[in-house]
């Protein structure tokens, strides 16, 4: 059975993000999980197979490591649970793995949940610490994920006359929004002056242009259509649903047909999810987005590479004020990445709550009035790997 | 009891060297030349000294200068490494600076790590070598020693040497030699410093003496200028000029160079008859250099490169390091040093894949690999200056274009700067030393 149309979001729920001392990984995953169980008006025992996206287990002492730290978190023995991880599309492809299994009528009833605890590194020191000292000792030595994207930062301002405020201008935009959405990391405003003046970690980005360092989790609830239909549960429908993975995590930066404009992972994962959903002019069919922001750069090659608008117009579409609060297509309503924070493995997974909850008219001081369909789209590798979902309304 | 006097000689030995009339001297050609000086220079008494970045050593140093000497030559059948500043005191530096100049496995790998001195012994070595097998013979001779003494500089001087031949740059005839217990610079294992002789009784018996003595030994083979290099400077002028010379007008330029100095000051002096004689610890070497006209210009270049660089108060200082303890392997270095040290890909057609991925292509799967080495300059695509990695205080990052058509994403070598259009050549370089081992590999650095 194809995938479009077929999968319906039933419960969805998320943590707040954040420094949260106050929750081990467990417990998180547990308020997530069944947060959206109850969402959906269900028990562990209506659910029937679970999907965890946890992307990097050794930060929390390897619990994470397996679907088994969703049956130790909620009681879900004996039932099948599997952890995927796709650096930062983890989330998503949960979410995806159990979307398909629903499509293939293998289940009736599946749960995807998302879980990074971040801030409680084992042993103690920073994330980027641990990651230069535990990849390729040299293809990834002097390498970080700021770094990277600010490659792609230097590249399109150079060709494309993008500014630091420009730049600046997504952070500002982001954070406004996020002052709506009480589940975000950070809620204050920032101003293009204190994005461009912060200190910098990876010229030409600083701490402003960059996500924070986040713990949470977030878990979705799928069923088939049919399904909700005959238990009258309100739902969200995955319209089309891709992940392209166009190379590996070391060699990604060595390609030659890279350009250093965009990412090919996003252009193909698009590609098979508007072809699924049926969309051709995405910016006149969408009516709300939530992609990748883990550096400001991101989004706004994100809109070109989603196909918001034509290759190197990203910052155009930006500077018109179509994707912020009230614009013709607003993009991150809940603060992104860059306001909520980026706990890897839950981070696809709360896009797609925000989008089924958009579709569905719940989304609060957030709402898009008349929303009816959305993106959700998750980057990672960084670049090698993508995630993109069309989420529309049901019934 | 015998009188102290009845049995201590009442002046220094005589030397009676009996080198003169000895038939069998190696002799050979000068095929090439090459010279790494770090780009900055330091204060240095009345003069400056060459100083290397952080990310420089003597192996580093010894690779930029043999891969000038190979540049258009066929590979060499014998590698001799001199260095006073051996990465590894155990276990051998020379097979990584084999990678790093894509020598082939059959290479006859030599290394010699004694003393100053050690740069002229290796030349014997490589000159006989040359002799007896027929074949070329590339000799690295480096030093990184500015960062442990005030009068050191950093460099490296790297020779391609072959048998007598009509086309070379120079004849190379070893002279008279000397060893002898006499000890005026030397460190023992694990000492953290270098220990160094009383300064009369060095100065008097030891480079002095020594050097004057070999220099007379050398002339009698025919008259000559005479360079002196030793570890003491004063000494080397003191002999240099007893022997009629002018003095080292090198070193104020570059400090002295150690094991590579008197290499140095060979392809300085190119543009004339020459003897240099280097001598250290009771221990001298000889060798009688005769030009052939086209070494003018090389000798012009060396001078002009000696005397070249850029100022600076201090050398750089070396990154804190704090939090960084990377991940090394031994297997994984071996397994897959083709594309660390001899900077290898894989060519498929008309694209050139680095790195070499596990499997080829679907449409490729019929051919057999072509390990290809990438091209060592390139165009700058983009750049970054990262704040936070913790290998050094800023960590520049690029994406090169090279101009093979390969993409390499590397580190700025330290002290260097590039943007996006800039040309730039990839330099091997100290990564990073974890996990018990130095890990080199590939920067970027502007085109000079």
């Amino acid at each position: 059975m194809p995938i479009a149309g077929q999968v319906a979001i039933v419960g969805s729920a998320c943590t707040r993000f954040g420094v949260r001392h106050d929750r081990g990984y467990l417990q998180l995953l547990a308020e997530a999980a069944c947060g959206a169980m109850d969402d959906a008006g269900l028990a562990q025992s209506d659910v029937d197979a679970a999907w965890l996206g946890t992307a990097e287990p050794a930060i929390s002492a390897l619990v994470g490591d397996a679907g088994t730290a969703v049956t130790e978190a909620i009681g879900f023995a004996p039932k099948p649970v599997t952890r995927v991880s796709t650096f930062c599309c983890t989330g998503m492809e949960a979410v995806r793995a159990g979307a398909m299994a629903i499509a293939a009528g293998e289940y009736d009833v599946v749960l995807a949940v998302g879980a990074e605890k971040m801030r409680d590194v084992t042993p103690r020191g920073s994330l980027v610490a641990r990651t230069a000292n535990l990849t390729h000792p040299t293809l990834a030595k002097g390498r970080t994920a700021p770094g990277q994207f600010a490659l792609l930062a230097t590249r399109y301002m150079h060709v494309h006359g993008a500014t630091l405020e420009d730049l600046a201008a997504v952070a500002v935009k982001n954070h406004e929004h996020a002052a709506r959405n009480p589940m975000a990391h950070f809620r204050m405003p920032v101003t293009i002056d204190q994005v461009v003046h912060a200190p910098r970690v990876a010229e030409p980005l600083g701490t402003l242009d960059c996500t924070p360092t986040t713990d949470g989790a977030a878990a979705v609830v799928m069923a088939s259509v049919d399904w909700a239909r005959r238990h009258d549960r309100p739902y969200a429908v995955i319209e089309g649903i891709g992940l392209a993975v166009v190379d590996g995590y070391y060699s990604g930066f060595f390609r030659d047909e890279a350009d250093y404009l965009g990412f090919r992972a996003t252009r193909e994962a698009a590609a098979v999810a508007y072809g699924q959903a049926g969309l051709d002019r995405p910016r006149e069919q969408v009516q709300v987005v939530e992609c990748h922001d883990c550096f400001t750069i991101t989004e706004i090659l994100n809109y070109e590479d989603l196909g918001l608008c034509e290759r190197g117009e990203g910052v155009e579409l930006l500077r018109s004020g179509a994707t912020a609060a009230g614009g013709d297509i607003p993009v991150n309503l809940s603060g992104g990445l860059q306001s909520c924070g980026h706990p890897v493995g839950a981070t696809g997974v709360r896009m797609v709550k925000e989008i089924a909850d958009q579709v569905l008219a719940r989304a609060g001081d957030r709402q898009v009035t008349g929303a009816t369909r959305g993106i959700a789209h998750t980057l990672g590798g960084p670049g090698v790997a993508s995630c993109v979902v069309v989420v529309g309304a049901g019934d | 009891m015998l009188p102290v006097r009845a049995i201590m000689p009442s002046a220094p030995p005589a030397m009676a060297f009996a080198h003169a009339s000895s038939p069998s001297h190696p002799v050979g050609s000068l095929l090439a030349v090459g010279a790494a000086l770090p780009a900055d220079r330091v204060p240095a008494g009345r003069g400056r000294r060459c100083a290397a970045r952080p990310d420089e050593d003597g192996i580093t140093l010894a690779a930029q200068a043999g891969a000038e000497a190979l540049d258009q030559a066929d590979l060499p059948a014998t590698l001799v490494l001199a260095t006073t500043t051996p990465p590894y005191d155990e276990g051998g530096s020379v097979q990584v600076l084999a990678e790093l100049l894509r020598l082939t496995p059959a290479t006859c790998a030599v290394e010699l790590t004694a003393t100053a001195r050690d740069g002229l012994s290796a030349l014997r070595v490589a000159l006989a070598l040359a002799q007896a097998q027929r074949a070329p013979v590339l000799l690295c001779a480096s030093h990184a020693g500015s960062r442990e003494t005030e009068q050191d500089g950093d460099g490296a001087v790297a020779l391609l040497l072959g048998p007598p031949a009509d086309t070379a740059l120079a004849t190379l005839t070893m002279g008279p030699s000397h060893v002898e217990e006499l000890r005026d610079r030397w460190r023992l294992r694990r000492d953290p410093e270098m220990r160094e002789g009383d300064s009369s009784f060095v100065d008097e018996y030891g480079a002095t003496r020594l050097a004057t003595d070999l220099g007379r030994a050398a002339c009698a083979q025919g008259d000559a200028p005479v360079a002196v290099c030793a570890p003491s400077g004063r000494a080397a002028t003191k002999a240099e000029r007893a022997l009629g010379g002018a003095g080292d007008e090198i070193a104020p330029r570059t400090g002295l160079l150690g094991t590579a100095h008197p290499l140095l000051r060979l392809v300085c002096g190119l543009d004339a008859p020459q003897i240099v004689l280097a001598v250290a610890a009771g221990m001298g070497e000889s060798v009688r250099v005769a030009p052939a006209p086209a070494a003018a210009e090389v000798s012009q270049r060396m001078r002009d490169r000696a005397a070249g660089g850029s100022e600076r108060d201090a050398p750089l200082p070396i990154p804190s390091g704090a939090g960084f303890d990377p991940y090394a392997s031994g297997p994984r270095a071996w397994r897959e040093r083709g594309q660390d040290l001899r900077l290898e890909g894989i060519r498929y057609g008309d694209r050139l894949v680095y790195p070499p991925p596990a499997a080829p292509p679907p449409d490729r799967r019929d051919e057999p690999p072509v390990i290809q080495s990438l091209a060592r300059e390139g165009t700058v695509l983009t750049h970054t200056r990262d704040h936070v990695y913790p290998g050094g205080d800023v960590t520049g990052m690029v994406v090169l274009e090279l101009d093979d058509g390969a993409r390499f994403y590397s580190q700025v070598a330290m002290g260097e700067e590039l943007g996006i259009g800039d040309r730039a050549q990839l330099i091997p370089r100290r990564l990073h030393q974890g996990g018990g081992v130095v890990q080199y590999f590939w920067k970027a650095a502007p085109c000079r």
